[in-house]
């Protein structure tokens, strides 16, 4: 299998989500309210979906060069992130599909928490160019 | 909220809604996702998520309404399917298009009963096809219910 250089978030910070927060019109508390996540039993505020799914996306934009080449993806969301939480986003190649529009890799991709834990996987579809297929062709045997 | 009333909620359209990115919010979010360097002429794939979310015809806390929850309830975002048809411009005006496609009843060791629900969302720009497809699955606990 092809290895997509991981990508790494030194740490999640609560000033990013409360960006995002504000970008997103995200008025649930459970981003900011530490009672209320400590009632729910959370390890703290929990970082948003959408900026998990984003780590992701930017290796997938670092490894094929562009944000067009993403054509689809499809992500469980198995735990949470939070404040401080060094992330690592992680993706190889399962496949290379030839299409009409060139070649697409199926990805499988991760977002592993340090010590572990799978914050988010799922599959990712890029389209790759010609010489990428090839070597990850090469790759494949 | 009883499992039939939600059952019967799938396929419920959502009012039309708008969206549309601007530089300065796109700039803010990326930003905020570690995307610091992102210097393309085009949206962030984030937006195929944040976009239809964002432009919806209904505020989260209505959606939430519409199917028995409150804001404090905990609810997580689930899983999420984006189809990518095109780019996502920035600066254009998009419509919104959206449904509860579906409702799922289920039991976890740790959460107790809880419902996926998910929203089916097009960002719709002039072509007749959308440009994202997005599928947003939200988990709602639900610790007064039987499944």
């Amino acid at each position: 299998m092809t290895e997509i250089p991981p990508l790494v978030v030194p740490a999640v910070r609560i000033e990013d989500i409360i960006t995002i927060m504000d970008v997103m019109g995200d008025v649930n508390p459970i981003h900011v309210d530490e009672d209320l996540v400590r009632e729910l039993g959370l390890r703290g505020p929990v970082n948003q979906g959408p900026a998990n799914l984003a780590y992701i996306v930017n290796m997938l934009i670092a490894w094929a060069g562009s944000p067009e080449s993403i054509r689809h993806l499809n992500l469980r969301f198995q735990s949470i992130s939070c404040p401080g939480d060094r992330l690592e986003a992680r993706g190889n190649v399962v496949r290379l599909i030839h299409g009409d529009d060139g070649p697409v890799a199926h990805c499988a991709v991760a977002l592993v928490r340090e010590g572990g834990e799978v914050i988010l996987s799922g599959t990712a579809d890029v389209s790759v160019t010609t010489t990428m297929a090839e070597v990850v062709e090469a790759a494949h045997g | 909220m009883e499992l039939a009333e939600l059952q019967a909620l799938v396929g419920t359209e959502l009012p039309v809604g708008s969206y549309r990115i601007d530089r300065a919010t796109h700039a803010r979010a990326v930003g905020a996702v570690h995307a610091g360097d992102y210097n393309f002429n085009v949206a962030h794939p984030m937006f195929g998520h944040l976009a239809p979310h964002c432009g919806m015809g209904w505020e989260l806390v209505e959606f939430f309404d519409v199917v028995g929850a409150g804001l404090d309830d905990g609810v997580l975002f689930g899983q999420g399917d984006l189809t990518y048809n095109g780019p996502i411009e920035l600066d254009v005006d998009y419509e919104v298009r959206g449904r509860i496609s579906s409702v799922e009843r289920k039991i976890g060791s740790r959460k107790g009963v809880f419902d996926l629900i998910t929203l089916e969302l097009e960002l719709l720009g002039d072509e007749p096809t959308p440009v994202v497809v997005s599928k947003e699955t939200y988990v709602f606990p639900r610790a007064e219910a039987s499944a």
